[in-house]
């Protein structure tokens, strides 16, 4: 579709680090949400920005007008603040999405969420747990810009697993799916070994 | 007052402080991608050490006396 980007699936993730990355491990997938997810939640910052230069040409007309006649300092000082939390804010959202990523390595699949500032939730399944992969694009934008969700369902437990507003979500999925049937090819060969007294 | 809105104003900054070291924390402990990690944080504390540093310009400039003698 129209502006949809294709990821270089084969792209090297070598430099690529993350908290509780064994030894061996290759990362095949980095996802994170698609950038048009910030984007929409930009939106309301560019809404605010538009607020806080009109506030800074004509706020003190305002102030003067109907509150009181306000000393040009302390306008100015009100006015450091609320960039100051602006620029705060900014960065919360930022992180918020910068940290939310769902890694894909060659025998596990990591979903590392952040909730907020101090809530982070992290957890991982092993290929051969894996019992059902789907994939959803539900919307116009997502649609248009090639983004959706992708879920896993595991075989131990009832819980999902959900990859939220990646791009590329079908091919992500055909790439789980490949994994899975690889991890439980190697496991049926390891049985075999097994039954046949190889080990 | 005057006092009161002093440490009103360094309550605000504490805050702004306090959120921007947990956020550069974050990107710090849990960076997927060290470079564009550690110039996130430049950038972030450079912008961020402006904005305080004009804020409290702004504040020394503010004569807090004729403030509240004109306000009370």
């Amino acid at each position: 579709m129209f502006f949809q980007k294709k990821i270089d699936y084969q792209h090297s993730y070598k430099n690529i680090n993350f908290k509780g990355k064994r030894d061996g491990e290759e990362i095949i997938l980095l996802l994170r949400r698609h950038w048009m997810v910030f984007f929409l939640r930009f939106v309301p910052f560019l809404l605010l920005l538009i607020v806080l230069i009109f506030f800074h040409t004509v706020g003190r007309e305002i102030f003067d007008f109907f509150i009181f006649n306000i000393d040009k300092n302390i306008f100015y000082l009100l006015e450091s603040f609320l960039w100051m939390f602006y620029w705060l804010a900014l960065f919360v959202v930022w992180v918020n999405f910068y940290l939310d990523v769902w890694i894909v390595t060659n025998n596990r699949v990591v979903n590392i969420e952040q909730l907020g500032l101090f809530s982070r939730h992290t957890s991982e399944l092993k290929h051969n747990k894996i019992q059902d992969v789907t994939s959803e694009v539900q919307g116009l934008v997502p649609t248009l810009f090639g983004y959706g969700n992708v879920y896993i369902q595991t075989a131990g437990n009832k819980q999902r697993f959900v990859f939220k507003q990646i791009p590329e979500s079908t091919n992500t999925r055909n790439i789980i799916m490949q994994l899975q049937k690889k991890a439980l090819l190697e496991e049926k060969k390891k049985e075999g070994e097994i039954l046949r007294g190889k080990t | 007052m005057v006092f009161l809105f002093s440490v009103l104003y360094w309550v605000f900054v504490s805050i702004a402080v306090i959120v921007a070291l947990m956020i550069v924390y974050h990107i710090w402990t849990y960076y997927l991608n060290k470079n564009l990690a550690i110039s996130t944080i430049i950038f972030f504390i450079i912008t961020f050490l402006i904005l305080i540093l004009i804020n409290y310009a702004l504040f020394s400039s503010v004569d807090l006396e004729k403030l509240f003698s004109s306000i009370f």
